[in-house]
């Protein structure tokens, strides 16, 4: 059977041609085991996101009472939740990605098929459940908070896949560091909850002083999440130079992560 | 450079056939050895240049290996000497360090059954998964899932997540997604002796009916008598390096008499420590030929004499026990001087002596051992073993240990 070819060649070219079926096998796996495992796992997974955003929006919104330029005090909310979840999906996928290999030492070590399987799966899991979220909270948020600009919507798709492709890549190069120095693991929450603050999701990018703004705008996920808001809240739908950039350093990361993966990939488990 | 290729057809054709199953060429695998951080970063580094610059730890070398359609290769070794990596890298589960492995058809790995199942999961979800991470596609698995059930004999379990699962339920439904996908080549690591005795004997009815269509197993095992009965070939594996490869029999025997060789060695020293304790013991004992000189060969039919000396804490006269085994252990003659009627005659101070004359040695070629036994004076508990090991030379095409008189005459009716 040709399939088994590419189980053992390893090699990328035939790989997303044998590989889905594996591959789907793995996300689902990877869904169940985080949400599904137990009866109120459904719940958890829309309330998180959703309490973050009522918090964020208590506080900073009722308490500071942050007035945005340009903004009526309910926009606060649809401002916040365009960046929060698309940014939820990123810090998971990301962390997911980077213990799945430690996480399946177990099946790695026993069984024949591209490593990067599991890395992939447990990001692809959090985008898949926190990208069907935030479609639903953008239908909530349009018809019971602000109108969102719709027409504009098919060109996040691009900007979401810039996102997934950053992700993907970056969970394959700390996968790698992650199983070479274990407490590499124990950094990535404090690093993203900074990354977060650094991130203008809660603030706009116009209300950062000058000499600060260069340094958030070599932040990628400050693209996505400015970039989302002008297409959903603005309804700027034609698309830019900038985004092809933006797909061009997705791509770029997610190669640069995979060729050091395979780099590893053949000695990795001999550090599991 | 490395490489692992894998080439066949869609359906076999008569070059699939020709082409050898397995074919490994110079393989080995070696593991980075790095302890502290500083040494992690600089071989993660030298892995991301493709050099190989780090310490590393050879578990196997130059290993070259072909395995045909049909030819069933048995792998033996101590714990530790490299036949799990071996599996694996023909597995695909690791890849070569060095050399090359090729495999000419589908494999199927029973390397640790139910290794990719999760306790959450039921067992047809189970199926799912480890099927689909055996290369198993979506309509091949939907095609078998039943006989998958049927097989394993989970019954109405298999709809109930696996943790309510006994162990031997767990180990069957392995053993039966494995072997669903009409591997061309099984792989396993001592698993053959798994689940309840009905299941083990569908086991080697599945194994035999699998061997007699001309599949292919790669068995690795501590029992001799499986890879004698299942191989036709076998491997052995000393130290990460190919020691012996051959007819199964051949190097089950040479693997059996290395270990019968290393225990001796064992008990030479724990003899050592009983003497120092004042008890019977067996200070001396040699073989020597008809006019005295040491033997260590002896001509087919020859005489061979064998002379020792026990020390007795009492002065009591002490009885020898004379055994002649095979390598192997197998026992061919034992007899003791108290059956016999001999009494050592002393030599000095608490010290006696014997001699034992074996006329017309009737063993046929090969080699053996000679223990000879201090027992106390009432021939009740024997004391101290030393052993003597000696070749029987000749050329003969008789079968078995030894040649027992006889001749052929001519034969007659049954009335």
């Amino acid at each position: 059977m040709s399939y088994t070819r590419e189980l053992l060649e390893w090699g990328p070219a035939p790989f997303f041609m044998h590989y889905p079926w594996l591959f789907l096998n793995l996300l689902t796996r990877e869904i169940r085991n985080r949400y599904v495992g137990s009866a109120s796992g459904l719940f958890w997974l829309a309330l998180h996101p959703i309490v973050l955003l009522g918090l964020y929006t208590v506080v900073f919104s009722t308490i500071f009472r942050v007035r945005l330029p340009g903004l009526e005090a309910e926009g606060f909310v649809t401002f916040v939740a365009i960046g929060l979840w698309p940014w939820l999906a990123f810090q998971e996928g990301v962390q997911r990605g980077a213990t799945a290999l430690t996480g399946n030492a177990a099946l790695i070590k026993k069984a024949a098929f591209p490593r990067e399987m599991v890395v992939w799966a447990a990001s692809g899991a959090s985008f898949v459940v926190h990208l069907a979220g935030y479609v639903l909270v953008l239908v909530l948020l349009h018809f019971f908070v602000t109108p969102l600009h719709w027409a504009a919507f098919p060109m996040l798709l691009p900007v979401l896949a810039a996102l997934v492709l950053l992700s993907l890549g970056l969970a394959l190069i700390l996968a790698v560091i992650v199983t070479l120095f274990r407490d590499v693991e124990q950094a990535l929450g404090p690093i993203f909850m900074i990354g977060f603050y650094a991130s203008p999701i809660l603030y706009p990018v116009s209300m950062v002083p000058e000499s600060l703004r260069p340094a958030l705008l070599l932040n990628p996920f400050t693209y996505v999440v400015e970039r989302a808001r002008d297409l959903l809240m603005v309804g700027h739908w034609r698309p830019e130079p900038f985004d092809a950039f933006a797909l061009l350093v997705g791509l770029g990361v997610f190669l640069a992560g995979w060729w050091m993966f395979r780099r590893v990939s053949a000695s990795i488990e001999d550090f599991l | 450079m490395t490489s692992r290729e894998q080439e066949s057809g869609v359906q076999p054709d008569a070059t699939q056939v020709l082409q050898p199953l397995i074919s490994l060429k110079g393989a080995g695998k070696h593991y980075p050895q790095v302890g502290q951080r500083g040494g992690r970063l600089a071989t993660l580094w030298s892995m991301l240049r493709g050099r190989e610059d780090y310490p590393v730890y050879r578990a196997l070398q130059d290993i070259d290996l072909t395995v045909h359609r049909g030819e069933s290769l048995g792998l033996i070794g101590e714990n530790g000497a490299g036949k799990s990596t071996l599996l694996k890298i023909i597995a695909g589960v690791g890849k070569p360090s060095t050399g090359s492995v090729r495999v000419n058809g589908r494999i199927g790995a029973l390397l640790e059954l139910g290794a990719g199942f999760h306790p959450e999961y039921t067992g047809r979800q189970n199926i799912h998964l480890a099927a689909a991470l055996m290369g198993m596609e979506r309509q091949e698995v939907r095609e078998r899932i039943e006989s998958i059930i049927a097989f394993a004999d989970i019954g109405e379990h298999i709809d109930q997540p696996i943790k309510h699962y006994s162990s031997g339920m767990v180990v069957r439904l392995g053993f039966a997604v494995a072997t669903a996908m009409q591997p061309d080549v099984l792989i396993t690591d001592e698993v053959l002796a798994v689940g309840d005795e009905s299941f083990q004997k569908r086991c080697i009815a599945w194994m035999e009916d699998y061997l007699s269509n001309g599949g292919t197993l790669l068995l690795c095992s501590h029992g001799m008598f499986h890879i004698q009965k299942l191989c036709q070939k076998a491997l052995w594996i000393h130290q990460g390096r190919n020691r012996m490869y051959g007819d199964a029999g051949d190097v089950t025997r040479a693997y059996l008499v290395y270990h019968e060789e290393k225990q001796r060695e064992a008990k030479a020293a724990s003899s050592l420590q009983r003497a120092q304790a004042g008890q019977y013991e067996m200070t001396r004992f040699w073989l020597e030929d008809a006019a005295g000189r040491p033997l260590s060969e002896v001509g087919m039919g020859g005489e061979v004499v064998a002379q020792g000396q026990v020390h007795s804490p009492d002065g009591r006269v002490p009885v020898v026990a004379i055994g002649i085994l095979r390598l192997d252990g197998m026992p061919i003659f034992g007899l003791t001087t108290d059956i016999s009627g001999f009494r050592p005659n002393p030599l000095g101070q608490d010290l006696f002596g014997f001699s034992l004359t074996l006329e017309h040695l009737n063993l046929l070629p090969g080699r053996y051992a000679i223990r000879a036994h201090a027992m106390d004076p009432e021939g009740m508990r024997h004391f101290d073993t030393v052993e003597c090991i000696f070749d029987v030379r000749g050329q003969t095409r008789e079968l078995g240990l030894c040649r027992l008189a006889h001749h052929w005459a001519p034969g007659k009716l049954a009335t």
